[in-house]
């Protein structure tokens, strides 16, 4: 048995050391390219979510690798990410691929719903072993979530251009390389440090921008065109509304993990706009962008695949919540067509007009 | 009390509305249907709407428009789940949280919660929030609340006798029907998609009239007892958790296989994500069963033209494959 799984952002990374550390001969799927996308683009329907065809991709290009086993993680709607696991499976045979697949559902009651999957992939390891090995991942996403907020205040504040990325994936190797649990603390610090050698000037004035949207185009550099990087570069400094380790924990270990930020605080910001169930993230990026407003951020991005049914939702509430903060707000549709230099030209554009806001405001106080 | 509520005639209208009626009706409380769609709905929805949201849903907005001068209260809940178990798409749950914008002040939106996940006796709960927020006493609203239920049984009871849901509501509330006069076509037809693109003539640009006109006799997902439609979705590797999706997928699936129907045409708005997922196991299965299948794909922009033509050509292509 030789598991796979999707791509998401740097998810990889926590999955691979906590599989590896259980015993299981893990494949890392090649890191997301055009090829995978268009891989996966030509095998699905039109309008099916950009996220499930760069897993498809991923499984087209892990199954080279010798992949036979894909592990995943379900859900149970009203989203179409519930239903991803049987869909690419589906298509996935129709192609020829002989798959076999395990989907990590959501536990609807207990934790152990989950635990029995999760051993099962890893060939009945004892509990212990198994409780150590998900720490052991969830430490490594925390780890690397660090590493990102930290970038993001970084890189508008660089004086050497892209220094902040270099530093980034130096320290990033530190976590990835860590083959215990007990060596993560000091690796953490090891590459936390790495991250504080980036010179940077203090008094340069940034403006913040957050994030809100659809997980996976939030999560993931190659299908976001670098967004928080692009942004960086233009002295954004960035904030998201949701992070891998939270999500894990709220959606998997069922907020196991007490001290951080949960969906459910965020969703009592989003009140005002909407109570009850949407789907997808819809509460919380809702609830964020009401939060990132008070906190007196200058602007919002919303961002989504092409026909994203949660996020529309979002789509169409926001412009009343853009009109009551008096807040900007831009929103970035992404498919496969979606070009590099178009997004670049509309973040420019949006950063112009924060730092003109922001700049006009000043001048009347 | 001169209270008026309106009820927009789109999205769950077509599944739901008899239950509506006949709880307002206990009450005494006066309703106001919007009218059918029409040219001046679809663009109010189309204008007040983003770009990127479904047809169904932009008709919807357009339909609580026209209602808005003419009401206090206009009546969009939030159908989160009728089914145990399972949901509604999410722009269907989305829909009170940004309709509520274009309605001017005072005018009131009953957003009420409608969810059936857990249990299906939390429908009790819904209704109740619903006559306590019209100042109705609890004992009151139960009675409608019984009436309501059974309003919707006889419903469900006149849709499988294979009366369209505007001819069974008609029925239900005792205004006399006559009945659509079916001209025995040659051919067998059937047509999937959700209700509310079957049944809007202004969405779909009328095409059960076109069919007929061509000789066809045309079998919808309504007919087919819910128990059919879920049995034949039992064997998919995960219960699919959209009601609505169940209907479409489960006739498809029953009409693929069914040997008095030649076609199978499967109606689905533009962008719909619903239908994207049930859309790649129905095409997985035609590949299976080789029956005739086509796939029309609806927006504002669809011309009468190209629509009209596309349906020939597949008319045509079955009845030479019915010639000897
Ligand atoms: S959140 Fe949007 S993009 Fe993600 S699976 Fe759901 S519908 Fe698709
Ligand atoms: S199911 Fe499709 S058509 Fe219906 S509201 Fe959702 S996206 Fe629109």
């Amino acid at each position: 048995m030789r598991i796979t799984f999707p791509h998401m952002g740097y998810m990889w990374v926590c999955v691979e050391a906590m599989l590896s550390y259980l015993g299981v001969d893990v494949c890392v799927p090649p890191l997301s390219t055009k090829r995978t996308l268009d891989l996966g683009s030509k095998y699905s329907a039109e309008f099916i979510c950009m996220p499930l065809k760069i897993n498809l991709g991923n499984f087209i290009e892990a199954a080279e690798k010798g992949a036979d086993t894909i592990a995943m993680a379900g859900g149970k709607g009203p989203c179409r990410f519930g239903y991803y696991a049987q869909i690419e499976h589906a298509i996935l045979q129709e192609l020829g691929y002989d798959y076999k697949l395990v989907v990590l559902e959501p536990p609807e009651r207990h934790i152990f719903e989950l635990l029995n999957k999760i051993r099962y992939i890893s060939g009945n390891s004892s509990w212990r072993k198994i409780y150590k090995g998900i720490k052991f991942g969830f430490l490594k996403a925390r780890a690397v979530d660090k590493l990102e907020e930290k970038a993001h205040w970084l890189r508008p504040r660089e004086i050497k251009h892209k220094s902040t990325d270099k530093a980034f994936n130096q320290a990033l190797q530190q976590i990835i390389k860590v083959k215990t649990p007990e060596e993560m603390p000091a690796a953490e610090e090891n590459a936390l440090n790495i991250m504080e050698q980036v010179s940077v000037d203090e008094q340069k004035p940034v403006v913040k921008v957050g994030i809100i949207g659809e997980i996976y185009t939030l999560l993931d550099p190659f299908s976001n065109h670098d967004l928080e990087k692009q942004l960086g570069y233009l002295g954004v400094e960035v904030e998201r509304s949701l992070y891998l380790s939270e999500w894990i924990n709220d959606h998997l270990l069922m907020g196991f993990v007490k001290d951080m930020p949960s969906h459910k605080d965020m969703v009592k910001y989003a009140y005002p706009y909407t109570k009850d169930v949407v789907g997808g993230h819809t509460r919380e990026g809702i609830g964020a962008a009401v939060k990132f407003a008070e906190q007196g951020f200058s602007g919002i991005i919303h961002i989504l695949p092409f026909t994203c049914m949660p996020e529309i939702v979002t789509m169409s509430i926001l412009p009343e919540l853009s009109k009551d903060k008096d807040i900007p707000v831009m929103t970035l549709i992404m498919d496969e067509q979606t070009g590099r230099a178009g997004v670049t030209t509309r973040l420019e554009a949006f950063a112009d007009l924060i730092k003109r806001k922001k700049a006009a405001q000043q001048n009347i106080i | 009390m001169s209270q008026v509520v309106g009820i927009p005639r789109a999205l769950l209208y077509y599944e739901l509305y008899p239950m509506w009626k006949a709880f307002f009706d206990s009450l005494g409380v006066k309703t106001v249907l919007s009218p059918p769609t029409n040219k001046r709905i679809l663009e109010d929805g189309v204008r007040n709407t983003v770009d990127e949201v479904c047809l169904p849903v932009k008709l919807a907005v357009g339909h609580v428009f026209e209602l808005k001068e003419k009401t206090d209260y206009i009546f969009l809940p939030k159908v989160i789940s009728i089914v145990p178990g399972e949901y509604n798409c999410p722009k269907i749950l989305g829909l009170p949280d940004f309709a509520r914008y274009y309605l001017t002040d005072g005018h009131q939106l009953i957003d009420t919660s409608i969810n059936l996940h857990e249990t299906r006796r939390d429908l009790w709960k819904f209704f109740s929030e619903v006559g306590s927020r019209l100042g109705f006493k609890q004992l009151k609203t139960r009675l409608a609340y019984e009436k309501a239920r059974r309003a919707q049984k006889e419903y469900n009871k006149l849709l499988l006798q294979n009366n369209y849901p505007e001819e069974a509501m008609d029925i239900l509330q005792g205004r006399m029907v006559e009945r659509r006069k079916e001209t025995a076509g040659d051919i067998n037809i059937a047509v999937v998609g959700h209700s509310y693109v079957l049944y809007d003539e202004y969405i779909n640009l009328s095409v059960f009239e076109k069919l007929k006109k061509q000789g066809v006799n045309i079998y919808t997902p309504q007919v087919l007892a819910d128990k059919v439609m879920r049995s034949e979705t039992a064997s998919l590797y995960k219960r699919l958790y959209w009601s609505l999706a169940q209907q479409v997928l489960g006739a498809a699936y029953y009409y693929m296989q069914a040997p008095f129907i030649s076609g199978v045409i499967h109606i689905t708005p533009f962008g719909c994500g619903v239908d994207s997922m049930i859309g790649e196991l129905m095409d997985k299965y035609v590949g299976e069963v080789k029956k005739p299948f086509m796939r029309l794909v609806l927006d504002e922009h669809t011309g009468e033209a190209g629509f009209v033509t596309r349906i020939e050509a597949f008319l045509d292509m079955l009845k030479r494959r019915k010639l000897p």
